[in-house]
């Protein structure tokens, strides 16, 4: 566990009275309260830590403690001995009420001041954000590969020990965030519940390769069609085609099938288009008598 | 599914320990609009999550209601920024597999 300094923290002087600390801690929660910095992780940590910094800082007798300890970290016997007591204490005293708010705290705050030390401040402290009557929004990562999401699928998932059935509409994109409504935590006394926000992770294909709706693919082609034309079957992500391949066919060579790419998000029945990229296979393993014939053929090569 | 869905003002601010007249001052400086059900002003479900962040923007920073107007304004820039950036990144993603696969 690390040493926090609460004065870095707050960015101020080891001596600042009260009035500083006050002064330095309105400033950093103005600049890092959620309200201010929605959907950003670092800014919410940071805001965590200046409470953090100003709930120890602003009690004459937490400081006093901290100060004490905080001096002499590095050889903390006296410390340990604190804590251990600390955490007899705090087990002898029971549950509490199962509030999340403890874990706003860092672990050296709770192994400093112990687990119940932050509850009894935070209702009428400054300190961290108040208790909502809608309740806390979710936020939650689905993984999924490719090919699932090429279809409309059925998802159980289990958010907090709650099943939620849901349906995830085809063609979703990478990183997309869907908003579930009353899917989150619970409100207070009649408020209504929190929303479940999930964002899609989705692995790539080995096959197809995903743009925006289009799919992209490659394909290796019998010889003998790329050089006289023919009919092949092409994979697609809904099965087979058969797609006319032309005389003379060189490698490299893209084709277009359209509306057999990535079916459009929210867009029934619309779908990209797949371009699959054409290379001749070298046939392997001849026989003596198809060397011969190639080298009758290399013999009357023209160009 | 759509019953429900309104919240008495009067609930909303018992359980939140503040004088229904903070809620009258945020309706006169027209940051938020009740709707009247039976008579009675209420919160539609859907902006109690805004109204709460009013009131921690006031009651926490101690901001006054033009800046929270001008936050509230920001913070959805901010937020369709994010969107907009989060799908560039997505497409920027997308093309440099698509180049990388040797794709032409």
């Amino acid at each position: 566990m690390e040493f926090i300094d609460y004065y870095k923290i707050l960015d101020i002087p080891k001596n600042a009275d009260q009035s500083k600390i006050k002064k330095a801690y309105r400033k950093q929660a103005r600049k890092h309260h959620p309200d201010v910095n929605p959907n950003d992780k670092a800014a919410e940590v940071k805001f965590k830590q200046v409470n953090e910094a100003y709930e120890v800082l602003s009690d004459p007798e937490k400081r006093k403690k901290y100060d004490q300890y905080g001096k002499d970290w590095e050889h903390a016997d006296a410390f340990e001995e604190a804590r251990r007591q600390q955490q007899s204490r705090a087990r002898s005293s029971g549950g509490g009420q199962g509030q999340t708010y403890s874990g706003d705290f860092s672990d050296f705050f709770r192994s400093m001041f112990g687990h119940e030390a932050g509850f009894e401040e935070m209702g009428g402290g400054g300190g961290g954000r108040r208790m909502s009557f809608k309740g806390q929004d979710f936020n939650a990562e689905l993984h999924l590969n490719l090919r699932e999401v090429f279809r409309d699928q059925q998802q159980v998932l289990t958010v907090n020990g709650k099943k939620i059935r849901l349906t995830i509409p085809a063609g979703v994109a990478n990183g997309q965030t869907i908003r579930i409504k009353g899917q989150g935590g619970p409100g207070r006394n009649g408020g209504p519940k929190g929303d479940l926000f999930i964002t899609f992770k989705l692995a790539d294909d080995p096959t197809f390769k995903r743009v925006g709706n289009d799919l992209f693919s490659e394909a290796q082609i019998d010889l003998y069609t790329m050089i006289l034309g023919g009919k092949v079957e092409i994979p697609t992500m809904n099965g087979k085609v058969k797609v006319p391949i032309e005389a003379g066919t060189q490698n490299g060579k893209q084709i277009r099938l359209k509306e057999k790419g990535f079916p459009v998000y929210k867009k029934k029945d619309q779908f990209g288009d797949l371009y699959v990229t054409l290379s001749a296979k070298i046939p392997e393993n001849l026989s003596e008598e198809e060397i011969s014939l190639f080298q009758q053929l290399a013999a009357k090569k023209t160009t | 599914m759509a019953t429900l869905h309104y919240i008495s003002i009067r609930e909303f601010c018992d359980f939140h320990s503040i004088d229904t007249g903070l809620i009258d001052e945020i309706i006169e400086f027209g940051l938020f609009v009740p709707k009247e059900r039976d008579k009675q002003p209420c919160i539609p479900e859907e902006e109690i999550g805004t109204l709460e962040t009013i009131l921690r923007l006031h009651t926490e920073l101690g901001v006054n209601w033009a800046g929270i107007e001008t936050i509230l304004y920001m913070r959805e820039r901010l937020q369709q920024l994010q969107q907009q950036k989060q799908e560039l990144e997505q497409q920027l993603r997308e093309f440099q597999q698509f180049f990388e696969s040797g794709y032409r």
